[in-house]
């Protein structure tokens, strides 16, 4: 029967998760590069964020603010999950036992949903509220929820690594 | 290269510091010290992301319908309330073990990176990314390299600093 702890187990042993676990240089270089792809992914999210908030760039319209960004966005987030995917394959069981990963799961999850119902929605009609300001409720509110949750994300990312 | 081998007249300065009340209370707790350094990594990421878009775009990757002028003047006060947040963490991580950042290899170099970076962000940086034209000249892409390469080094040796 399928189980994640049974998924994490096999993980685990593949030889491609042990030599990064026993690799000294492999694993800090990973966690750098992590830590280098969420900054390049975090920064142009928190712009378009608070443009949807209403804070910074508020003389360009949405739009402009999104296209300026994205590409960016996209990039940080492909070199980290990249990476992250790594992390996590050298030590699933870790992960699976640790609150703050869950938390992290959990988070990453909402932000994702978060994006999903933001760009499936409110953003499709964002050429009608282009330039108002203040931007409608609900564009205020996925920027607001965007910034808490990602933040989030990296605090429990980080306190996973303690083994607390 | 660490402050014990190349500047072992400095040891005074870190023997007090080892010996006041901060460093007591700091090392007293458990909990202090990861919530530091989370909030320390989350100052990083809004800086280094901050100031490797303004780098990209003095380099013409990426916001290219905005002038580095116009970007800087929006990220300056986020890369200003980053840069305090992350020297007060920082200090306060330095607290936490005085003796053993004398004798770290990567806590040296770390420092010598940070004051470089610091000095050439609100001097030459800061002159290269006043430049309120769509075209950025040589000279402007070369101090973005420098840019980069400082503040990476940062962050290559406060990684190495738990490795070495």
């Amino acid at each position: 029967m399928f189980s994640i702890l049974g998924f994490c187990q096999w993980l685990q042993d593949t030889s491609i998760g042990t030599q990064i676990r026993e690799s000294t240089l492999v694993f800090p270089v990973l966690e750098g590069s992590h830590l280098l792809g969420l900054a390049l992914m975090i920064a142009p999210t928190m712009m378009y964020d608070l443009r949807l908030v209403g804070l910074l760039w508020t003389t360009d319209p949405v739009t402009k603010v999104k296209w300026q960004f994205l590409p960016i966005t996209f990039t940080g987030f492909f070199f980290m999950i990249s990476t992250g995917v790594l992390l996590f394959w050298s030590e699933p069981i870790k992960c699976y036992n640790s609150l703050y990963f869950r938390i992290k799961v959990i988070f990453l999850i909402i932000a994702g949903l978060n994006a999903l119902i933001f760009h499936s929605t409110i953003d499709r009609t964002a050429s009608q509220w282009d330039t108002a300001i203040p931007t409608p409720t609900r564009a205020r509110i996925a920027g607001i929820c965007s910034l808490i949750t990602w933040t989030m994300v990296i605090f429990a990312g980080r306190y996973t690594a303690y083994n607390l | 290269m660490s402050f014990s081998s190349l500047l072992p007249w400095t040891i005074p300065f870190f023997r007090w510091c080892d010996q006041t009340w901060l460093c007591n209370a700091i090392k007293g707790t458990t909990w202090v010290f990861p919530l530091t350094e989370t909030i320390h990594i989350l100052a990083l990421v809004v800086l280094l992301g901050s100031i490797m878009l303004l780098d990209f775009r003095l380099l013409g990757i990426g916001i290219r319908n905005w002038t580095p002028w116009r970007i800087a003047n929006e990220l300056r006060r986020y890369i200003l309330w980053a840069l305090i947040v992350i020297l007060v963490t920082g200090w306060l991580l330095f607290m936490a073990e005085p003796m053993k950042a004398y004798d770290n290899m990567a806590f040296l170099p770390k420092m010598a990176f940070l004051f470089s970076a610091i000095l050439f962000h609100y001097t030459i940086f800061r002159k290269a990314s006043s430049i309120d034209k769509f075209y950025t000249p040589v000279a402007a892409k070369f101090a973005a390299l420098i840019s980069l390469f400082l503040w990476f080094g940062i962050g290559v040796m406060g990684r190495a600093i738990g490795f070495v």
